[in-house]
């Protein structure tokens, strides 16, 4: 458990999942999506991220080993409990890869899943700080998808240009 | 540099560079493959990954918050990019070595990771670059045109 709950074993894999995703496709077309995707994916863990931000900032909630008494099985967090900003992100992240690709979004998905309920067993979150979280990942997917495509066609041409050097 | 960073920053490297090879087998890139059998190259790929994630949780105890030598969420971030980003210069360049004699056709401008299925990065970055010195003007007008 102490593995799952760790800061560095979902979100390591989670982002590696993501860097695949931009060389694994093998026909241009969904090599773009696939592209694009990576970006939405980036915008959402960031969009996620601000908003825990702003909602840490309007209302702090203590962490439940403050309030109770329990066996502590990872280090003791001093920012507020509500939301779950590690798994905020991971649902932003899974959500953005889900659009585009929807058994590997579903597996990120139940990853950031079982790093949330970790978190919960763990003694550092409430179970509603973690469904928040996962709310406000998943809003925020489908708002960076929205932006993608307000911005169309700036991010097709970032990748043309990458192709230019090989990159994309 | 403290040395939980410069753990993170090789457990990052070497797993990046690991799923970088197996996507590229998925992706048929096999220009930046450093084993061409896809099958090895997954299975030795995923067994990097597993591997430098044992070191990692193994070596120390990992999980230390912020102020006692952890990593913090946004540090964390950046320093995955840091390492990400080396990964993918390392497996341009190492590839490039390891495959210096593969060529199959040159390879069409804007082709982008497609001329990596024919040649290394070094020798399709060298043309396109090439190519595109010498008809930048047409090619500009096509690249916003669609």
């Amino acid at each position: 458990m102490e593995l799952v709950v760790s800061d560095y074993l979902v979100p390591v894999c989670m982002a590696l999942t993501v860097l695949a995703l931009w060389f694994s496709a093998s026909d241009r077309a969904r090599r773009m999506r696939q592209q694009i995707t990576v970006f939405v994916a980036l915008t959402a863990m960031a969009l996620s991220n601000l908003l825990v931000f702003i909602v840490n900032a309007l209302y702090f909630r203590p962490r439940p080993f403050v309030d109770h008494d329990l066996t502590l099985l990872f280090y003791r967090p001093t920012d507020s409990s509500f939301p779950a900003n590690s798994v905020a992100a991971a649902f932003g992240l899974a959500a953005a890869v889900w659009g585009v690709n929807r058994r590997l979004g579903a597996s990120l998905m139940a990853a950031a899943l079982v790093w949330g309920f970790a978190r919960v067993y763990a003694g550092v979150h409430y179970p509603s700080d973690v469904a928040a979280a996962a709310g406000i990942g998943i809003v925020m997917a489908v708002i960076a998808y929205k932006l993608r495509d307000l911005l169309n066609p700036v991010p097709v041409w970032v990748i043309r240009a990458a192709r230019i050097l090989c990159l994309a | 540099m403290p040395p939980f960073t410069v753990d993170y920053l090789i457990l990052v490297f070497f797993s990046a560079l690991a799923a970088i090879q197996i996507a590229a087998t998925y992706g048929k890139l096999t220009g930046i493959l450093f084993i061409k059998h896809a099958l090895a190259t997954r299975v030795l790929g995923f067994a990097l990954i597993v591997g430098m994630f044992a070191w990692f949780f193994i070596s120390e105890p990992r999980n230390i918050n912020d102020y006692e030598g952890g990593l913090d969420a946004n540090l964390q971030a950046i320093l995955f990019a840091c390492g990400g980003l080396a990964a993918v210069a390392a497996t341009f360049a190492l590839s490039s070595l390891v495959n210096r004699t593969m060529r199959r056709g040159d390879p069409s401008p804007d082709e982008g990771f497609d001329a990596l299925t024919k040649t290394t990065f070094y020798a399709a970055l060298r043309h396109n670059l090439g190519h595109w010195r010498i008809h930048w003007r047409t090619r500009m007008k096509q690249y916003f045109s669609g």
